[in-house]
């Protein structure tokens, strides 16, 4: 390296780039408000067009603050890019001592995030917090307490489970007078619509909602489509695969009307009925089972936000249409939704009812899944933490921590992990003397311990849960670091398409679980 | 016949304690009446004890220290492990030293991090042995509650355990003994909650019970197997039994992994513990107090003559319990998760005597205790559960179940007492001087004033910045008594070896112990003995503890 003349080029170049680049994205940007104000939804849609509008831009009109449809705000992307250029200075000044501090923060934020999972994993064993009804209960609620519910199901080139998708909705169990179910379709999706009138048949039980084109094609965007449609003083969502508890609907009415109306979202427990299909579909139940047995009902047990399942979620319509309703442009609009309730000061508790789904069981579809989640993850914690004092004053420190490494530690860690692992590999093999510089002594100490404990521990849990819940998993959940392995390969491909497609909808192919492969895996209640 | 550990009729936890001598207080016109201290203490019970007994065993520790001088050798090594991971010339945590299994150092690190610096290292090791005791003292509590006892018998079992000298002793001293019965206490309370209600929370227990005696002695490694399968009989089918048990193994084999590897990685052989307690486990030529012909047989019989010495309720009460649940399988299999881990202590010692590698330490029996006490539970409960007997006859049971566990703390008492049968740890200075007897002659333990008297002497050397290389495979106790513990040279040091092979100077006393072990590092310091760059080692002083040699230049050197 050059002496201070060529550095103070190279400085000089860097900060006259930085003041260049942040003009020319600084002029595209959105600028945001600099106060957070809530706001009251428009409730009255006189027109197609006004549903339309309603639902690519009613998030967008009434907070715009809290919607994804600039993935980053005017202050974000400033301090990323003053950020980058620090980071490319200290890396030409003290390449050294930059690495040990981006080294030492990434094993900070390893350890606090196992503290924060064992915390919740901890707090579950104590008894989960779940809203428990039997069935006898719910069969015998009054009618008074069985309020009018919207179904909606949005569906997209889904042919092929149309058949399943009605008769396990029609195996619902609530008056027919209530319950509304609106099958929301793309209006060009043809295949569909053909398939679903032939399975609805001349019933007038289940309506076909041909959703608008326009804005993004996403999931919440057809779900804001519906809602404007919407009777119900309950509303839910399943999606195509799903094959719901049908006593769930009594038991969420008989449940909201208990609950305080401080609770406005049950989340249902979700499992697979293909659990057994293979080691994907194994390692899927494991995770699932541990997410919706152990650490929902641990964050629920915190008074912690809860990022929402995409299906079977229970709200009470008026507060969701006061919270702006469904972000189209958030592609994990459940977790985006879960926040929003926690910032206005709502819970979501976790409704003991179970909604069987199906399991990707192959990599390929697998894959696409979860970097729909991890980008949805992403631009959920991005948005959310545009003003983290705000967010902080919202949520609650704690909560703020937990939404922290639950939303956004998810996705980023797992683009961390294959550095570490190759870094791991490299000592253990070659034992380069600069990986032995990277870590001073107690971020070593640090760095090990978790290493060694969290990467066990993590294992043992997830065995454990196979023991609770179904003996087959065992071996699965013994093999769980390779799971891992595939998240780390879904993570970057999440962040690839956070930059480049932040609204763009993978769409999940179901079905190919195959009917011979269904048999559900037993879905023990939670201890 | 009742089940041995179904929940019991009623809840699992009993009422609380409350006297009916005291009535509840008459509510007074300025407001509800506040909780007498009597009501408070009924509540509050496990926690007092827990606390006195912490302040009875560090008592106890500082007694021996201070008063008595006496520590036993191994806990010394602990202490100036856990001293030289934090406070050696070269901190690092490695230096805890691959011969012992790490728990018992790593318990001691927060002692020492207070006590080192006020020149008070040895007392580590007591300090930290005393809180497993206390811990361990609230664990039994719960355990004996799951059983579904009476407040009055949970408290006299826990009281005839905790206040056994034996367990005083051992949670006084600084060996491992008392962070296993710790480990053991909490696998009880796991086994208990699993046979009772199962769930993630029980296996958690167990599994990490086992995985904490993993890492504090050697036997856990026949323990860990034997418990987890023990524990999987409990299940149905042979796929499940085979899941939980290697779920319940999990913990503790990975940690002997870790260990085995961290023995690997650092000094270049896996098994570099094993052969380092090899050097340890031969016993001297001149061990009269084991048997003669060393077979098999005969070390049977050592191992339940020690046995009866000091758990002899076990002999009692044990026959009975298993007359009573062998009748049905499944509690059989339950009982036997307990009685059999406490085989692997006798079983292993009657074994290495029969090959004639080992001491023959009594002090291994003494960790029998903490399974009898629990045995003494069982047969409570029965007692408690029966209908052949009527309440007196029950209360009268019961209170001979509370004197066995005295017996136990009296025989075990009377054992360490006698310096023939306390030869090896000489436990008998510590009891005698405790009971006013008098001081038996022989010794093998260090002498800890000779220490302190050698650390004062050299003291006033290191205060000038000299430096003096030790082999602490001998010499360990002497950094703890010394005011200037980093100016020791130790073989964990990443130096120690230069400083050996090249001194000129770099340190100028040196201190030679004869041994009989020849350890890796006693090497090093025959070399520097040997050593003439740039100047010689002459013998400067002797005492007791070994020869002092101090550093003379080459003349123009």
């Amino acid at each position: 390296m050059g002496g201070p003349p060529v550095k103070t080029v190279i400085l000089l170049t860097a900060g006259v780039l930085c003041l260049v680049t942040g003009f020319v994205l600084r002029s595209g940007a959105q600028s945001l408000p600099g106060t957070i104000r809530t706001g009251r939804v428009a409730r009255r849609w006189r027109t197609e067009r006004d549903r339309a509008r309603f639902s690519t831009d009613g998030l967008f009109v009434a907070m715009p603050e809290l919607s994804a449809r600039n993935t980053l705000s005017t202050r974000q992307r400033d301090a990323f890019i003053a950020g980058g250029v620090a980071l490319l200075i200290s890396v030409v000044i003290a390449p050294h001592l930059t690495v040990v501090f981006i080294v030492s923060v990434c094993t900070l934020g390893y350890a606090a995030s196992m503290v924060v999972r064992l915390w919740l994993y901890v707090a579950s064993l104590g008894g989960p917090e779940l809203v428990r009804l039997s069935d006898t209960e719910a069969r015998s609620a009054p009618d008074e307490v069985l309020r009018t519910y919207t179904v909606l199901v949005p569906v997209f080139r889904e042919p092929e489970v149309m058949s399943s998708l009605v008769a396990n909705l029609r195996r619902l169990d609530y008056p027919a007078d209530r319950l509304q179910i609106l099958l929301l379709v793309e209006t060009d999706d043809s295949a569909t619509i053909t398939s679903a009138r032939w399975a609805i048949g001349p019933a007038n039980d289940i309506r076909i909602l041909l959703v608008p084109p326009g804005g993004p094609r996403t999931k919440p965007k057809a779900l804001n489509y519906g809602l404007t449609h919407a009777t119900g003083t309950y509303i839910t969502i399943f999606d195509a695969e799903d094959r719901p508890d049908p006593l769930q609907l009594r038991k969420a009415a008989l449940a909201f009307s208990t609950q305080p109306a401080s609770v406005a979202c049950l989340q249902a427990r979700l499992g697979f009925f293909n659990g057994r299909q293979n080691l994907i579909t194994r390692w899927f139940q494991v995770e699932y089972s541990m997410w919706f047995r152990q650490m929902l009902p641990g964050l629920s047990k915190l008074g912690a936000p809860i990022p929402l399942g995409g299906t079977s979620n229970h709200f009470r319509t008026d507060v969701l249409l006061d919270l702006g309703a469904w972000d189209p442009n958030n592609v994990t609009e459940d977790a985006d939704l879960g926040a929003r309730l926690s910032r206005a000061g709502y819970r979501s508790e976790v409704l003991d009812s179970v909604t069987l789904e199906e399991a990707n069981s192959d990599f390929v579809n697998w894959a696409k899944q979860r970097s729909r989640w991890y980008k949805g993850y992403l631009q959920t914690f991005l948005v959310h933490i545009r003003d983290i004092r705000s967010t902080r004053r919202a949520m609650g420190t704690r909560e703020l921590l937990f939404f922290t490494f639950l939303v956004g530690g998810t996705p980023l860690m797992a683009m961390a992990n294959p550095v570490f692992w190759i870094l791991t590999v490299l000592w253990f093999s070659v034992k380069p003397a600069w990986i032995m510089t990277m870590y001073p002594a107690l971020v070593y100490y640090v760095g090990l311990a978790v290493w060694l404990a969290g990467n066990f521990l993590f294992t043992f849990i997830s065995m454990l849960e196979a023991v609770e819940v179904d003996d087959s998993l065992f071996v699965a959940a013994l093999l769980t670091p390779l799971y891992w392995v595939m998240m780390s390969v879904a993570a970057f491909k999440a962040l690839i398409q956070v930059v480049f497609a932040p609204t763009y909808w993978e769409k999940t192919r179901h079905g190919l679980a195959g009917p011979a492969r269904v048999a559900a895996t037993p879905v023990r209640p939670a201890s | 016949m009742t089940a041995v550990l179904a929940p019991p009729v009623g809840p699992v936890r009993p009422e609380p304690f409350n006297p009916p001598s005291l009535p509840p207080p008459e509510p007074t016109s300025a407001g509800p009446a506040r909780p007498g201290w009597r009501s408070a203490l009924a509540a509050k019970w496990p926690a007092v004890l827990a606390i006195v007994a912490f302040g009875v065993y560090v008592a106890a520790g500082c007694y021996m220290l201070y008063s008595v001088h006496y520590a036993i050798g191994d806990a010394l090594s602990r202490s100036e492990d856990a001293r030289a991971v934090l406070f050696s010339r070269d901190p690092h945590l490695a230096a805890w030293g691959f011969v012992w299994f790490p728990g018992p150092v790593v318990l001691e690190l927060p002692f020492m991090l207070v006590v080192g610096p006020l020149n008070h290292a040895a007392l580590a090791g007591p300090l930290s042995t005393a809180m497993c005791g206390a811990i361990t003292v609230l664990v039994m509590v719960k355990v004996f509650r799951r059983l579904g006892l009476s407040e009055p018998m949970v408290a006299g079992l826990t009281v005839a355990y905790c206040l056994n000298p034996v367990i005083i002793f051992y949670c006084a001293n600084g060996m491992s003994e008392a962070s296993f019965y710790l480990a053991a206490s909490v696998f009880f309370l796991g086994l208990i909650r699993w046979y009772q209600e199962g769930g993630p929370v029980s296996l958690i227990l167990m599994s990490l019970a086992l995985a904490a005696a993993m890492t504090i002695r050697e036997e856990a490694l026949v323990l860990v197997p034997l418990a987890s399968v023990v524990v999987a009989f409990h299940e149905q089918g042979w796929a499940r039994r085979a899941k939980v048990a290697v779920l319940v193994a999990l913990p503790g084999l990975f940690v002997f992994a870790l260990w085995t590897f961290a023995n690997w990685i650092i000094m270049g052989n896996p098994l570099f513990w094993y052969q380092g307690l090899a050097l340890e486990s031969k016993p001297p030529a001149n061990a009269w107090w084991l048997p003669a012909h060393k077979t098999l047989i005969s070390g049977i019989l050592y191992a339940a003559r020690y046995t009866w010495a000091f758990v002899p309720a076990l002999f009692i009460v044990l026959p009975v319990l298993l007359i009573v649940v062998a009748g049905r399988r499944r509690k059989f299999w339950q009982l036997a998760a307990i009685v059999l881990p406490a085989a692997v202590f006798p079983s292993q010692v009657a074994f290495l005597i029969s090959k004639d590698s080992t001491w023959g330490d009594p002090r291994y029996f003494a960790s029998l205790t903490i399974f009898s006490i629990v045995v003494l539970g069982f047969a409570a409960r029965e007692v408690a559960t029966s209908r052949r007997f009527g309440v007196r006859g029950k209360r009268a049971l019961s209170v001979l179940l509370v004197c066995l566990g005295g017996f136990n703390a009296v025989n075990g008492t009377l054992n360490d007492i006698n310096p023939k049968t306390s030869h090896v740890e000489s436990e008998s200075i510590a009891f005698r001087a405790a009971l006013g007897l008098s001081r038996p002659s022989n010794s093998y333990q260090p002498a800890i004033v000779s220490w302190e008297l050698f650390d004062s002497y050299l003291d006033t050397y290191l205060a000038k910045g000299q430096l003096i290389i030790v082999d602490t495979g001998t010499a360990f106790p002497g950094p703890l008594f010394s005011r200037y513990p980093r100016q020791w040279v130790i073989p964990s040091d990443q130096d120690f070896q230069r400083v050996a092979d090249n001194f000129n100077g770099q340190a100028q006393w040196l201190l030679s112990l004869p041994s009989a072990i020849t350890f890796s590092s006693t090497i090093e310091i025959d070399q520097a003995l040997a050593s003439t760059d740039g100047g010689h080692f002459e013998k400067w002083k002797t005492f007791t503890v070994g020869d002092l040699y101090r550093w003379v230049p080459s003349k123009g050197g």
